[in-house]
């Protein structure tokens, strides 16, 4: 029997670092080889399954055809009718297009694609395409505060975190450039070791040894909540709870939090009362502003939440409002007069004041006002405003709202 | 693609080797895995930002690399228990790897060491093999985890205290586990 009543933490660390060097005996060449051929193996799948595709998209694009023909001929037969249709699209009010929108939700981000989603794109034919977006995030100029979901090789994770004052949910996007299949819950597992709280000026939830998994087949996210687990009742950060699940989980389209039985003790969610579900519902009709902490290095594009408005017109109008007290600042000049007119899918908001302009200022109202429309339900958002350029957005053409705001690069 | 391989393996091979064998403990585990990092570090390679420094970014996405190894392992491990419902003690069933030969010729308390490794989290873990067998700094062990200071700080604390405790009760006779091993 060895006696360890020595093991004070100076030899500890020094038994540490005496440990062996372990060697690797591959040959470097090998190794190579096997990295290259899996690299280039890769490829030539990718290129096979591109070649697979053709035999069924060729008769897609057929019948889009024949689709298309049979809507012009229909257009040419009963002019008088689309004309009215279209004059009663435009008298529509913002309130009243809510329940039609309520099917196009927002993009899943990571591993699970939403394929409404991705035809929901595939319709605004004339809009900037995903590759024009990507470019966007990098070329735009001004500081950007919103990321699309366009690159397949790119991981993208919505997460949540608060605000130093524990008012606001602050929603973050984690962007894994290295691993197009991440799984979520290695990041929701432990976030706090992906977000940086002084540089962001946030707060990172006290979810401590919580585990979370994602089973989206039930549209439901399953907590492992560890014995002893406290959520700190009545207080400010309990009541966050809910809307940060909500946050970081609806996008996926998970619409309840529920208690994993087999292995929590505590089975509950404590301050919500003695049950073991908690629904989660999406954020809808917020208005976005910049928040700012106090010590941040950055500002951070956030909701109103858990504030809703009734009509995009009025979350517009509280874009225009500071909030000092809160660290938030508009994201609208309150000169700027914004006019809104609703189609079927997007939304076109058109403005003439000169303060309009290609600078940072209108690019943020830009992007602030994407994420607000894509919270009212809308997939794209047309500016009809004095200047055709804003950084790199072009605005004669429409601009799909993004797959979330604030993104945080991991490597 | 080789210039930018030669370059990462001239510079951090052995150390990423190290570290990655030290998380698994298995050498054709650790080959495998770091394979998998190259090609992800190659892949990316255009898109570093060059906002940490190199090898604080490969050693993170090696880190990362590991973790999702040991996500599906643990899923085997699940379905494997669930199968033949081991019960209660099914987690402490562990894989027998042999002891790597540098290892192996150390003494007894070397060796203890090295096994008591395994009882610390993944996290813990983490920062023993960057802090003490890598010799990363507090700072460079920070960016590669993406923690803060005080971060890697608290969790090297937990972790040596963890250690001793393992220590402690194999000292008392309560360590089967680890002895068996």
């Amino acid at each position: 029997m060895l006696s360890h009543d020595n093991f004070n933490e100076e030899k500890l660390s020094k038994m540490l670092s005496e440990m062996p060097k372990i060697q690797d005996n591959q040959d470097k060449d090998k190794l190579y080889e096997k990295i290259s051929n899996k690299i280039n193996g890769d490829d030539q799948q990718d290129a096979f399954r591109t070649k697979q595709k053709f035999p069924w998209a060729i008769p897609s694009i057929a019948s889009i055809a024949v689709v298309i023909l049979l809507i012009v001929i229909f257009q040419d037969a009963f002019p008088n009718r689309q004309y009215s249709n279209s004059d009663s699209a435009s008298e529509q009010s913002t309130s009243s297009s809510d329940k039609a929108l309520e099917n196009s939700d927002m993009a899943p981000f990571a591993a699970e694609k939403n394929d409404s989603f991705d035809a929901g794109k595939r319709d605004e034919s004339d809009g900037m395409t995903e590759n024009e977006m990507s470019m966007l995030t990098k070329d735009i100029g001004f500081s950007s505060y919103i990321i699309y979901d366009s690159n397949p090789n790119v991981s993208i994770i919505p997460v949540a975190a608060m605000d130093e004052n524990i008012q606001y949910v602050v929603p973050l996007t984690l962007v894994d450039n290295t691993n197009p299949d991440a799984d979520p819950a290695n990041f929701y597992n432990q976030l706090d070791a992906f977000i940086n709280e002084e540089e962001l000026g946030v707060v990172v939830f006290p979810f401590g040894k919580i585990a979370f998994q994602l089973e989206l087949g039930e549209n439901k996210v399953l907590l492992t909540i560890p014995d002893g687990y406290q959520m700190e009742e009545g207080s400010a950060i309990g009541g966050m709870f809910k809307q940060v699940l909500a946050t970081m989980f609806t996008p996926y389209g998970i619409t309840k939090a529920v208690v994993d039985p087999d292995n929590s003790r505590n089975e509950s969610f404590g301050m919500y009362g003695n049950i073991d579900s908690l629904p989660l519902d999406k954020p809808k009709n917020q208005s976005f502003k910049l928040y700012r902490g106090t010590k941040a290095n950055q500002a951070l594009l956030i909701p109103s939440l858990p504030n809703q408005f009734n009509t995009m017109e009025e979350a517009l109008e509280d874009m225009k409002q500071n909030q000092p007290d809160f660290l938030l600042e508009a994201t609208i000049d309150s000169d700027v007069d914004l006019e809104i007119k609703v189609k079927a899918q997007g939304v076109t908001i058109s403005s003439s004041s000169s303060k309009v302009a290609n600078n940072q200022e209108t690019a943020t109202m830009i992007e602030a006002i994407l994420l607000t429309a894509k919270s009212f339900g809308y997939t794209s958002v047309t500016f009809d405003f004095p200047v055709e350029q804003v950084g790199a957005y072009q605005l004669n053409k429409s601009i799909q709202v993004p797959a979330g705001p604030n993104p945080i690069q991991l490597h | 693609m080789r210039a930018a391989f030669d370059e990462l393996y001239e510079n951090y091979h052995k150390d990423l080797f190290q570290f990655v064998f030290y998380m698994v403990k298995d050498r054709q585990q650790t080959e495998d895995i770091i394979q998998e990092v190259y090609i992800k570090v190659i892949n990316a390679y255009d898109t570093f930002k060059g906002e940490s420094s190199e090898k604080t970014w490969l050693f993170s996405i090696a880190r990362h690399v590991t973790i999702d190894f040991f996500r599906k392992q643990q899923r085997k491990r699940n379905r494997i228990i669930d199968f033949f419902d081991w019960g209660e003690n099914g987690h402490f069933i562990k894989d027998e790897a042999d002891l790597p030969d540098e290892v192996a010729v150390m003494n007894e308390e070397m060796r203890l060491v090295y096994q008591c490794l395994d009882h610390c989290s993944i996290d813990q873990k983490s920062v023993i093999i960057l802090r003490y067998i890598q010799s990363f700094s507090i700072q460079e062990t920070a960016e590669t985890l993406g923690w803060t200071i005080s971060k890697v700080k608290t969790t090297q604390h937990r972790a040596l205290k963890t250690l001793k405790r393992m220590l402690a009760d194999h000292d008392r006779g309560e360590g089967t586990n680890v002895e068996s091993r």
